[in-house]
């Protein structure tokens, strides 16, 4: 058989084509499947006395040290860290190194955690505590105290004075709405793009002591929405029991729907059973005999399947990271998808390790910069309850 | 003139006749002694029954008064503010009964709230599927009176 020029051209054409596809896959895929193993910045925050940050009265070793702080990155390298128990909103350099308190919190609900939601527009700074949010001038100012009619468990500033409210909101009758609200922070006007009714005692157990009320929470079977910003603008919206997620507008358009394919990881029997001798452990300790309510501790419910993920990351080039639930021990397993051309392209599943310290990989203790193959994270310095929180950085 | 009848004789003792007709009669009387007897008799039995009249009188300040029995008129009234007041007392229970009710419940789906957001929180700043590996249970400890609640890992309990 004869080949031609024409089709000698075209076959050159066509095997160069794939061959640059697959470079270019290649280049733009920082996070290679497998291991990827984190290398510690020592240098990173040398300058910050994170004992100091962290503080030494006794007094504040309570709950508020089991969530110390968290942070983002400004458009300039700074870091911008409230220190949930000093209260304080604090400025550090792109190398980690404390510069100066912008801002006390005060107005806060007490024993609740204030949190940093985000940069809104590169003008405004905005933390979120219960019901309450602070909105911050970038020089420290209050530019806004905000109180919302209903409580905030996670808040992402988007643009245009739009952040987006993950609320729970509890209703007469154990139930439970979850929504998703958009909320002009100037107007007021709030919008519910995504709502959920669940029951709150699902996966609990409540005993009433003389002077106490406890409740064990299975946070497994428990659903819950995560947001992050997309694009600059957009709304990732993932939904803990739905492979699915999902990309709004900030006026709450629904702009595309991506389906991730992760299949959840099956909850053994032997797992069920060790959760529940965990229960009657607590209770001993205690002092409830680990058997005085063994119907009811037996009547808990927990889920065949566990939720199809527990965090999502979307790194600085919208790169969408999710993290799975897995099977083996201490690795921290990140389907890695792709946003661009808004159908969730699947990049690859790589394993975050890291020898030195635990690893948080939630948004706002941690943050991905896929150009320059770095994270940093708020991590523990130490197993002790009192070891000081730090800001750290990683290569990899 | 015709003699006095018995009509004009006690108009004119009454004053009740015109003056014309009185000082007619008047004369009349001078004249005729037939009608001045019968005068002086009438005059003497109204003079008589004025008497008696004053006997029967009482002076003003001696009336007796009508009094209504003042005690019934109290106890009614009484009774009356005791069943306002009563009254008063029911409605301030219930409405107290209601806000309470309202307030409890109100603050009982605050603490409920609270504990979600806490739970919730929780589940944020924990690495859920290291907590998973190591079968950790999300403990809330709330104390009742102030709504106060602490939410920590299982394998935080005694360190």
């Amino acid at each position: 058989m004869k080949i031609n020029t024409s089709m000698k051209r075209s076959i050159v054409l066509l095997t160069f084509t794939i061959l640059s596809v697959n470079v270019m896959n290649a280049q733009n895929s920082p996070y290679p499947p497998g291991n990827i193993q984190l290398k510690t910045d020592e240098s990173f925050g040398k300058n910050s006395d994170w004992n100091k940050l962290s503080t030494t009265d006794e007094s504040l070793y309570s709950a508020y040290y089991t969530r110390p702080a968290s942070f983002v990155t400004g458009q300039d390298g700074s870091i911008y860290l409230v220190n949930n128990i000093k209260k304080e909103l604090q400025l550090f350099d792109s190398n980690g190194n404390f510069i100066k308190t912008l801002a006390k919190i005060t107005n806060i609900a007490k024993y609740m955690t204030v949190r940093i939601a985000g940069i809104l527009d590169n003008k405004y700074i905005v933390t979120e505590n219960y019901n309450r949010l602070h909105i911050f001038n970038m020089d420290g100012s209050l530019f806004k105290l905000l109180y919302l009619d209903y409580s905030a468990s996670q808040v992402v500033p988007l643009t245009e004075n739009i952040i987006a409210i993950y609320s729970n909101i509890v209703y007469p009758g154990d139930q439970n709405k979850q929504c998703v609200i958009l909320k002009d922070i100037i107007s007021g006007k709030d919008m519910i793009i995504e709502s959920i009714i669940d029951t709150l005692s699902k996966g609990s157990y409540t005993l009433k002591l003389d002077k106490q009320m406890v409740n064990i929470s299975y946070p497994y079977s428990k659903t819950n929405f995560i947001l992050n910003r997309i694009n600059n603008d957009q709304l990732l919206v993932g939904f803990t029991s739905d492979d699915k997620l999902k990309i709004y507008s900030k006026e709450g358009q629904l702009i595309s729907t991506l389906k991730t394919n992760i299949k959840a990881l099956a909850i053994p029997d032997s797992a069920k059973a060790e959760f529940k001798q965990k229960i009657k452990s607590y209770l001993a300790k205690i002092g409830k005999d680990a058997d005085f309510d063994k119907k009811s501790i037996d009547e808990i419910i927990l889920p065949s399947k566990m939720p199809f993920f527990h965090a999502i990351q979307v790194d600085d080039h919208d790169n969408i990271l999710v993290f799975l639930y897995t099977e083996g021990k201490a690795t921290h397993t990140a389907s890695i998808y792709s946003s661009f051309s808004n159908i969730g392209q699947y990049i690859g599943t790589s394993t975050f390790n890291c020898d030195q310290f635990k690893l948080n990989v939630n948004p706002i203790s941690m943050c991905i910069h896929f150009g320059d193959k770095e994270i940093q994270a708020i991590i523990r310095d130490g197993e002790d309850k009192k070891s000081p929180f730090k800001l750290v950085k990683f290569t990899f | 003139m015709n003699c006095i009848n018995d009509q004009q004789l006690f108009d004119f003792i009454n004053n009740e006749l015109p003056s014309e007709e009185h000082e007619h009669l008047e004369f009349h009387l001078n004249n005729c002694s037939d009608c001045r007897e019968v005068y002086n008799l009438k005059q003497e039995e109204i003079n008589w029954l004025k008497g008696s009249m004053k006997d029967f009188s009482f002076p003003l300040d001696e009336i007796p008064k009508f009094i209504f029995p003042e005690e019934n008129k109290t106890h009614k009234n009484r009774r009356l503010t005791s069943m306002i007041v009563r009254l008063g007392i029911a409605a301030t229970i219930l409405i107290l009964i209601s806000i309470s009710i309202l307030f409890l419940d109100q603050k009982k789906r605050n603490n409920i709230e609270l504990q979600r957001i806490q739970i919730e929180q929780e589940m944020l700043i924990t690495d859920m599927n290291e907590a998973w590996h190591e079968r950790e249970l999300i403990i809330t400890q709330t104390d009742p009176k102030t709504g106060k609640s602490e939410v920590f890992l299982s394998s935080e309990i005694g360190k």
